[in-house]
């Protein structure tokens, strides 16, 4: 198949070649690899993408604008209301819509719910990978507290197209700011027993460290982003460099470790959860009781001829969309900038002159969810 | 160097909108001006012809730029920047993939979304959702006053004085 | 299952039909294939979790289809993937079940009517179990899974009605092979 596009060397009979997907419980989707060994070494990698393409920017030329959040929550299926954010932000800077002061607030407190329970998921699915099933036992029971948060006000678990423009769709439930105390109760307890199973455990050092280096150089000019890019050493964030929401009015530091390899990539994830502990602990106690969760929005969202690019940081990096006007009621072009799709053309980078073992490991490390991959 | 472009503000970043033999150029000045971080390459179909959307970040300052070019259907190249930037390769391939931009020297201009056997660049405006051809779908006529004329208010020569204050700026 | 019960016989015989016991083996130890496509397959993923804990009916995934008897289609199958779904499918040894979890495995869901979508993945493989929603929750796999645990007890193994294989994927290709060329 002409896909294949990594042919045999002639001549070369000590070159094995592999193919590694798109079905492989490993590959946290559907990624294709095809990879050339040597011995164990992996001497060529050649990633394919695409088995997950939805047609999301075509579809979004046809719908309208409040229909759009609803697609751009498939993306990155696993941090939720994260994706619908750029496009909200997009649309309410081209209408100028003002967004009240609570609505930021909550929208704050959902995004960081939802970094914890995207890395709540890495941390189990990484850790499944490397061949320890208990901590995904445990991230998933965590995750499923958090999911019932959410689902408490949004009504859907997953998928709950709860942003809008101008604030958040309904208030929250009664309920919300303790649930979500006493879930950062719980949630600091497990982090030490989180620390114990993949930070502090032989296993993981012996599989990651020094493993799959990334220079800071080499991830600025790939474009990567997010806990990748810090673990190279770049403190580069949006909720930092372009502050939006409620971002201004918290405080916290944006974790960076200089080593660039898959165990600093860990690193970072983990001390991101504890960053979002704490802004979540300070949102808890800022956050007004009660007040208007939606700012005045036009009943028919019809934004002026132009463009707008905006950004959030999502659990995976910059996660950015290009809105597109003509001044009709639906979208002239959305484009997405996929923070996992930028990271994952690190691949051929990262994979060749490692072992085959080891590509597992630094895959898991970048944390790829295909839904915004391929879109 | 004469780099035929218009300069725009929006919002929070520079907009340059430059003729498609100059993009290479303006490119590498803003390569040389230290924007290192690529954000992405978005290709639209302007009803016209096809553009080129490449955003840049510079991680010292944060600073912003987006540069646009246009270029015909009939022939829509336009060169590549992956030896500038090597994370734009996939943006690249995805823009010939959806609308069949071909960029000029990109090392792998592959289908990187859909199979390689297919014959469609499905975001063009002519197909429907389904990528079926629009019955009666028309090109737009190219915009006369072109994209990247400098608007006439301000005389047409302050333009290389913009670029060279731009620069100047950025050092 | 009876006991032809006459007190001169060992306590500890049952008498049953072969049916029975092949179908209890079978229906108590299926394997799903860890094919997990897109959102849905994060339920998938919580299904087998410690608080809904599909585990329980000696369900575990298994990562290659030869081992596999469930195919559960988790997420939107698009044109690029469906050769390989059948290929796996294929693949799989007989007796086999699928179960389609999601709008999008239904029908295509909210990307129905799209270049790249497959409009249900029943073109592709013959589904025994539909599961709707948009993801459907981890309860609703669980009641698929049970469902099918019901059908798969219902089997007889003298006669099978030869499985109704949909028609071949290559139809399925880029729009354009049906006669509505793109002009380019
Ligand atoms: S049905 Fe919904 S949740 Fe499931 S794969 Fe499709 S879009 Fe995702």
């Amino acid at each position: 198949m002409s896909t294949m596009s990594l042919e045999p060397v002639r001549g070369r009979t000590d070159e094995m070649i592999v193919n590694m997907g798109p079905q492989h419980p490993a590959t946290h989707g559907v990624l294709r690899v095809v990879l050339g060994l040597e011995g164990e070494r992996i001497t060529r990698a050649v990633p394919h993408i695409g088995y997950l393409h939805r047609n999301h920017e075509k579809i979004e030329e046809a719908r309208s604008y409040p229909q759009v959040i609803a697609y751009t929550d498939r993306m990155d299926y696993v941090s939720g209301t994260q994706n619908e954010l750029p496009f909200v932000l997009a649309v309410e800077d081209m209408l100028g819509i003002e967004v009240p002061d609570r609505a930021k607030k909550i929208r704050t407190m959902f995004f960081e719910l939802y970094r914890l329970a995207s890395h709540l998921v890495w941390m189990g699915t990484a850790m499944l990978d490397l061949g320890a099933i208990s901590p995904f036992l445990y991230t998933f029971w965590d995750r499923e507290i958090i999911l019932g948060i959410v689902e408490k006000t949004a009504g859907a678990r997953m998928l709950p197209n709860y942003y809008t423009f101008g604030g958040v769709r309904r208030d929250v439930h009664p309920d919300f700011f303790k649930d979500t105390a006493d879930f950062l109760d719980h949630m600091e307890r497990r982090m030490v027993d989180y620390e114990h199973l993949v930070l502090e455990s032989p296993v993981v050092h012996a599989r990651t460290i020094g493993v799959g280096v990334l220079s800071k150089e080499r991830a600025i000019a790939r474009g990567v982003s997010g806990p990748v890019l810090r673990a190279s050493g770049v403190a580069y964030d949006v909720r930092k460099a372009f502050p939006y929401d409620a971002y201004p009015d918290v405080e916290f530091e944006i974790p960076t470790s200089p080593d660039g390899d898959t165990y600093a990539r860990f690193w970072v994830r983990f001390q991101e959860m504890y960053q979002s502990i704490r802004i979540l602990r300070q949102l808890v106690e800022l956050t007004p009781k009660t007040g208007p969760h939606k700012g005045k929005a036009p009943a028919r969202i019809k934004p002026p001829a132009g463009e707008r690019y905006r950004a959030v940081e999502n659990s995976r990096g910059e996660l950015g969309v290009l809105v597109v006007s003509d001044g009709t009621d639906k979208p002239y072009r959305v484009k997405h900038r996929g923070a996992a799709f930028s990271n994952l053309q690190i691949v051929p980078d990262l994979f060749v002159g490692a072992k085959f073992s080891d590509s597992i490991a630094i895959l898991s490390s970048l944390d790829p969810v295909f839904g915004e991959i391929d879109r | 160097m004469e780099v035929r472009m218009k300069q725009e503000r929006l919002f929070d970043e520079d907009v340059y909108t430059v003729h498609p033999e100059d993009y290479r150029a303006l490119c590498e000045r803003l390569a040389a001006e230290g924007y290192d971080f690529p954000r992405a390459i978005s290709g639209l179909d302007m009803g016209y012809g096809l553009r080129v959307t490449l955003q840049l970040t510079r991680m010292k300052d944060l600073a912003k730029v987006t540069v646009r070019t246009d270029v015909p259907y009939e022939d829509p190249v336009v060169p590549s920047v992956t030896d500038l930037w090597p994370g734009v390769e996939w943006y690249e391939r995805e823009a010939y993939d959806m609308l069949g931009i071909r960029f000029a020297g990109h090392p792998d201009l592959r289908r990187i979304l859909l199979e390689d056997e297919w014959a469609l660049h499905p975001l063009l405006k002519r197909y429907d959702t389904g990528g079926y051809p629009l019955p009666g779908w028309e090109p737009a006529p190219w915009p006369d006053p072109e994209p990247w004329t400098p608007p006439p208010p301000p005389e047409p020569e302050p333009e290389a004085e913009g670029e060279a204050s731009e620069g100047g700026e950025a050092s | 299952m009876g006991l032809l019960g006459s007190d001169e016989r060992p306590r500890d015989i049952i008498l049953g039909t072969l049916d029975d016991l092949i179908n209890m083996a079978r229906s108590r130890s299926m394997w799903p294939l860890t094919f997990g496509i897109a959102c849905c397959a994060i339920e998938m993923m919580a299904t087998w979790d410690p608080k809904i804990d599909a585990d329980r009916f000696g369900m575990f995934f298994r990562n290659t289809p030869r081992q596999a008897d469930v195919m559960i289609v988790s997420g939107t199958v698009n044109k690029k993937l469906a050769k390989r779904l059948r290929r796996l499918y294929d693949q799989m040894a007989e007796p086999k079940w699928v179960i389609s979890m999601g709008a999008c495995a239904n029908q295509g869901g909210p990307f129905r009517q799209g270049y790249s979508v497959v409009e249900g993945v029943d073109k592709i493989v013959p589904v025994d179990v539909y599961i709707p929603g948009c993801p459907p929750r981890p309860e609703a796999l669980l009641q698929a899974l049970l469902l099918l645990r019901d059908k798969i007890a219902d089997r007889e193994l003298r006669y099978q009605k030869p499985r109704e294989i949909p028609a071949d994927y290559d139809v399925l290709a880029e729009p354009g092979k049906d006669g509505r060329l793109p002009v380019l």
